[in-house]
């Protein structure tokens, strides 16, 4: 065990004598010399660090190096081993040149011709992992002349002023660095590092500084999140991103049984999830209670709440743009994290020259704490039977009743390789399953006759992803990005029993009963994203996107019972072109279109985007957004009270399931100041062509065309959401208040508009952060008014003429009520540690639902002799966790 | 003709719904539940009653019957108005027996209640053919106290077919017919003797139904009867979603303007004595 994780050190040892021969005066010698002569150690050190020195071998005649272990600065060196001798020397990036004290050193400072006005390009990275950061903001100080590094870490400035100038570099969740530009910097490849440092929650196109304010990304509705900072948040046993999220006006946060976002207004299948490139279809893990990606693999999460830009299709809502870590470019690091309901462990480490791996890993196992959610969430125990009949009533019937299996589990990974300066190549893999199995079988034998009953509950969903991407900044105006990926969805529902015996023929027959429901979906894909920096004026980006799709969808009652069985394909090619123009310094543009083409319909279809901002003050900024969106894959929700995955994807078609659509408005406004960041934004989407599936309508015994009962309607979403934030000090945090409307209408529930199942009013989120020297403290509170649902106005009986009385209800008008309010508090208590110079670690401890609120999840109706039995079922109550993490770096 | 009898139950359906729900919606004073299952042999008969509100003052446990009402049945172009009776309000019947509710019919209901027009529409099924049961008699021991070990009975099963090439819909129902329970097993306390005593099926697809021995609880006569139902009738066994997570729903009525059901079937009668070993 120890061997193997010394070879990862080994390698690095070796990688630590090869250098950039530029940095050769940060150089560190690390030698030992015993009893050699100075020209035998000039001879060496020229050939172990690359370097050309320059001397007369009658100069160094006679001179010898006193033996020792040397380990220091290059130039220190030299004046070390020349002491006592008449020379000198004169050290010029990988040149030395030694001389007689009496001769003039004829080595000249590379002289660079100086700059004014002048493009300057550049990389930004972690200083200790030296992993690339995506998005980082670079501004010239003193000028609005600033820009974003693009996802690969690469950045284009223009007219930067002269080659003295100063650049300030920030990044969220880093220390912001002010560098000075010198003669040598610009003309030599430029990488700024950045250390890490104490960090908030940010909007990325503010990031605000005591100093200097910073405002350089201008779009609108964009929130990003630093993966690594979320654990200091209370959590559920898992630290989770897509949760954190939820903590943002204009995202619902009290969808307890959902980790999939509903962002203003839209479904979580209405979100475009991208994960380093491919989109991951399901992010359910337990039941909804965590997403499936790994906090420990993700370096950034950028969300698009609306208004997206045309570079993005295929949905209706909003985009969340994963980009995995690449990896520790120096140093092998390996971590974990234990906690009442998972284990996470990653590792990242450096395997030659220009190669980084990443590896991360969660199972979950089954403590108190999963089996507290499972009991909780996994709906199927209580189905009332109604208007059924009394049955049969098999004497001796027997039921073994079975733990149930129960896990989840996911793995994250990336290599990237850097074959050049302007090329990256990265592979990402991603996969995440989760298992219900409450199989039970059942023998029993009487008098020679033997009964064998087995009953099949499995529920196993997941995703498998992976990405191949080659990035390449072909010069300092021209950068592409292309991607192939694959993503696969799966998801199998299995409630059938089998029953064998023995019939008057005395041969053996198998009944076989129940519903068994397999949905796959597999998304081929080709993108490329480029970039085309023409000027300071105009920076075009332009793609193309093709996508294949396959998608089969089988839903089987008792063995010979087809309800659907669907095996569709198709595909979709699309391109798009935006500019961002910055006609006058304060205000920036960014017109585009994306045209796609979809074979399932045979059509085209135009998505104009247009989305502006506009800087009045420096504090104050007006930003406004429009569009046009369609979705071609839509995910239907089933109504069905049967847990596990309740809904399937499909692909839209002329006949039952039509391509949706959507229009974005959007109009904001924020003031920032150093400390304090204020934010107003106003939406209204315009949705059409919704889709929803009923079985509800259908008798449970019968031969009907399943396919009919595909409903179609439209709605809208609108609202306004404020949000404060303080950014800075102690303590930090901000508050969200989001006032919001969903309606749908559905001919065939009426003409009339009824509430969307997920409508929101009022909805109010609070995040405190307080730190104390080691100990962190945070506190979460959410406020949210009931949303809809259809109440039963009155019963009545029906007697069969066998003399069976049966009971039934009659609904009101479609989520025509509410449930009460919802609230919530969380708090955590979080301590780092430090294990002397080798490792850190923190414990944190964590309360969910501190005052055990009884949230209505849904209600259960029962008409008993004439009397409706109402009853709640209801979320989550007090529910503590506690996490134990390590990393040694 | 069941093809478009089933577009009408979803348009049906479809304009119930129009019309029960958002502004438009009939308050529930004005909803008619109506209750009728008509069967050759048998008497034409409709019960008419109200929805019971949930409220939390009701404590009626028996809903209101709607009396008063001109209910009529029209089978081809015959017209036949229905009498309230007396004893039982809100049951209304053909008092001069006219109406004779005869197989492959069509028979239409018809009444109006708070100005809409409330109609039903049912075919009568064909009788089961070629109903046949395996065992008319089977003998089960008595289980005492005394029984001695080892003394499960051999799984007998009686086997029960019928001729159902179309895949209709059936109901099998199997009734006590004797005035006293005579338990079987003496060792169990049945605690509900009339519901041990008295079984149906699901609505079966199938032209085949068995039975095992070990069903019966009691020795004596039972009754076993297969009725032909129609899609309907079937419907009222649904399994319906009886919890606001997925939305409520409501079962499927072959009513125009009301709820319930206004069907009909055709039955056929067979015994089995239960004796002692």
């Amino acid at each position: 065990m120890i061997h193997k994780s010394l070879v990862p050190y080994l390698i690095l040892m070796l990688l630590k004598f090869s250098v950039l021969a530029q940095e050769a005066e940060k150089l560190i010698i690390n030698k030992d010399y015993y009893a050699m002569t100075l020209r035998s150690v000039l001879i060496d050190l020229s050939k172990s660090y690359n370097l050309q020195v320059d001397y007369n071998q009658e100069d160094v005649k006679g001179y010898a190096v006193f033996s020792g272990h040397f380990e220091m600065p290059l130039g220190r060196f030299m004046e070390t081993i020349l002491t006592n001798t008449a020379l000198k020397f004169k050290i010029v990036e990988n040149q030395i040149q030694i001389r007689n004290n009496s001769v003039e050193i004829s080595l000249k400072d590379k002289e660079y011709a100086p700059k004014a006005d002048f493009t300057l390009t550049g990389l930004v990275r972690d200083q200790e992992t030296g992993e690339i950061l995506p998005f980082a903001q670079i501004i010239v100080v003193g000028t609005t002349n600033g820009t974003t590094s693009n996802v690969d870490g690469y950045f284009t400035l223009f007219h930067v002023p002269s080659d003295t100038s100063q650049l300030l570099v920030g990044y969220v969740g880093y220390e912001k660095k002010t560098l000075s530009l010198t003669p040598r910097l610009v003309n030599n490849k430029l990488v700024i590092d950045l250390v890490k440092g104490s960090l908030q929650l940010a909007d990325v196109n503010i990031v605000g500084e005591r100093k200097d304010l910073m405002k350089v990304s201008e779009k609108i509705s964009e929130t990003a999140l630093t993966p690594r900072e979320i654990a200091v948040l209370p959590s559920l046993g898992e630290k989770d991103i897509f949760r954190t999220f939820q903590l943002l006006p204009g995202i619902s946060g009290s969808n307890e049984g959902s980790a999939g976002l509903y962002v203003r207004g839209g479904t979580p299948d209405q979100n475009l999830i991208l994960y380093d490139g491919f989109t991951v279809y399901h992010v359910d893990h337990l039941f909804g209670m965590f997403s499936t990606f790994n906090s420990n693999a993700v370096i950034d999460v950028k969300l698009f709440k609306g208004g997206f830009e045309s570079r993005y299709g295929g949905r209706l809502s909003s985009v969340m743009d994963i980009v995995g870590k690449d990896g520790n470019e120096n140093n092998f690091n390996l971590g974990a994290d234990l906690s009442f309901l998972s284990f996470n462990a990653f590792t990242e480490f450096p395997l030659g020259k220009n190669i980084t791996v990443l590896f991360a890993f969660r199972r979950s196992f089954q403590s108190a704490l999963y089996n507290k959610f499972f009991e909780n969430y996994n709906s199927e125990t209580t189905t009332t039977q109604f208007g059924g009949n009394n049955g049969n009533r098999p004497f001796g019937r027997r039921m073994e009743t079975a733990e149930p299996v129960s896990y989840f589990y996911d793995i994250n990974s990336k290599i990237s390789y850097n074959p050049s300066k302007k090329d990256i190549i990265s592979w990402s893999i991603f996969n995440g399953k989760d298992v219900l199995d409450n199989s039970r079988e059942n023998n029993r034998s009487f008098g020679g006759m033997e009964m064998n009953n087995s009953i099949n509950d499995l529920t196993d969903w997941g995703n498998l992803g992976s990405s191949l991407k080659w990035s390449r900044k072909w010069n300092q105006k021209f950068y592409t990005n292309t991607l192939v990926s694959y993503s696969n969805y799966f998801s199998i529902r299995d409630r059938t029993s089998e029953n064998t015996r023995i019939n008057e023929d005395d041969e053996y027959e198998t009944m076989k009963q129940g519903t068994y429901e397999n949905n796959d979906l597999q998304d081929f894909a080709f993108k490329t994203d480029d970039q085309w920096e023409i000027n300071l004026t105009h920076r075009v980006e332009f793609g193309l996107q093709a996508n294949y799709f396959n998608i089969k969808y089988n839903y089987q009652r008792d063995d010979t019972i087809t309800i659907q069985n669907r095996d569709d394909q198709a595909s979709l090619f699309a391109f798009y072109l935006q500019d961002n123009w910055t006609p006058v310094t304060r205000l920036c543009i960014i017109p585009g279109v994306r045209v796609s083409y979809y074979s399932g319909t045979q059509k085209p279809y135009f998505e104009p985007r247009l989305s502006a901002s506009y800087a009045l003050t420096e504090r104050w900024k007006l930003k406004a957004a429009w569009g046009e969106y369609d979705q071609f894959a839509q995910r239907v929700i089933r109504e069905d009270i049967q847990s596990g995955s309740k809904d399937f994807w499909m692909l839209a078609n002329d006949e039952d399931v039509s391509v949706s659509s959507a229009e974005h408005y959007i109009v904001g406004f924020s003031y920032e100041t150093p400390s304090y960041l204020f934010d107003v934004e106003a939406y209204y989407k315009q949705l059409n062509g919704l889709t929803e599936y009923t079985l509800r309508y259908i008798p449970q015994f019968g031969s009907v065309d399943y396919n009919e009962f595909y409903y179609t309607g439209d709605g809208y979403a609108q609202g306004i959401e404020f949000l404060v934030q303080k950014k800075f000090g102690n303590p930090s945090g901000w508050m969200g208040y989001t006032l919001g409307e969903v309606m749908y209408n559905f001919p065939v529930y009426g003409d009339n508009s009824f509430a969307a199942s997920h409508d929101v009013t009022h909805e109010f989120k609070m995040v405190g952060i307080y730190k104390l020297k080691k100990w962190t403290f945070s506190m979460t509170w959410i406020f949210a008014t009931g949303k809809p649902y259809t109440k039963p106005l009155g019963g009545y009986q029906i007697e069969l003429p066998d003399g069976t009385v049966q009971e039934y209800i009659m609904v009101g008008q479609k989520n025509g009520s509410r449930y009460p309010n919802y609230h919530r508090l969380d708090m955590a208590v979080s301590r780092n540690m430090k294990f002397g110079d080798m490792a850190t670690g923190a414990i944190s401890f964590s309360l969910f639902n501190v005052y055990n609120r009884k949230n209505v999840w849904y209600k259960e109706f029962e008409m008993v002799e004439g009397q409706l039995i109402e009853t709640d079922v209801n979320l989550l109550g007090i529910t503590p966790n506690i996490t134990l993490s390590f990393s040694l770096k | 003709m069941n093809k478009i009898f089933r577009l009408v139950v979803l348009l049906a359906f479809l304009m119930i719904g129009c019309q029960e729900n958002g502004e438009g919606t009939l308050s529930i004073e004005q909803v008619v539940v109506v209750e009728s299952f008509l069967a050759p042999g048998h008497p034409a008969s409709i019960k008419l009653s109200s929805v019971i509100p949930f409220t939390t003052d009701t404590t009626t446990e028996i809903a209101d019957a709607i009396s008063g009402m001109e209910v009529s049945i029209s089978v081809g172009d015959l017209n036949y108005n229905l009498v309230e009776m007396t004893d039982t309000p809100g049951t209304y019947e053909e008092p001069t027996k006219r109406l004779v509710i005869e197989e492959g019919e069509t028979y239409q209901l018809q009444f109006t209640y708070f100005d809409q027009e409330v109609i039903g529409t049912t075919q009568v099924p064909s009788k089961p053919a070629n109903f046949e049961i395996s065992d008319t008699l089977i003998k089960l021991p008595r289980i005492t106290e005394d029984s001695g070990p080892g003394g499960m009975p051999s799984m007998t099963e009686i086997e029960i077919i019928w001729d159902n090439d179309e895949s209709d819909y059936y109901l099998l129902t199997i009734q006590y017919m004797e005035e006293e329970y005579d338990t079987i097993n003496t060792v169990f306390e049945i605690e509900d003797a009339e519901a041990a005593a008295n079984f149906s099926s699901q609505p079966l697809q199938v032209n085949f139904y068995s039975i095992r021995s070990m069903q019966f609880s009691f020795f004596g006569r039972y009754q076993i009867v297969l009725s032909h139902i129609n899609p309907e009738y079937a419907s009222l066994f649904e399994t319906l979603n009886q919890s606001s997570l997925e939305g409520l729903t409501e079962p499927e009525s072959n009513v125009i303007n009301g709820k319930g059901i206004f069907t009909s079937y055709n039955s056929d009668t067979l015994w089995i004595d239960v004796l002692e070993e």
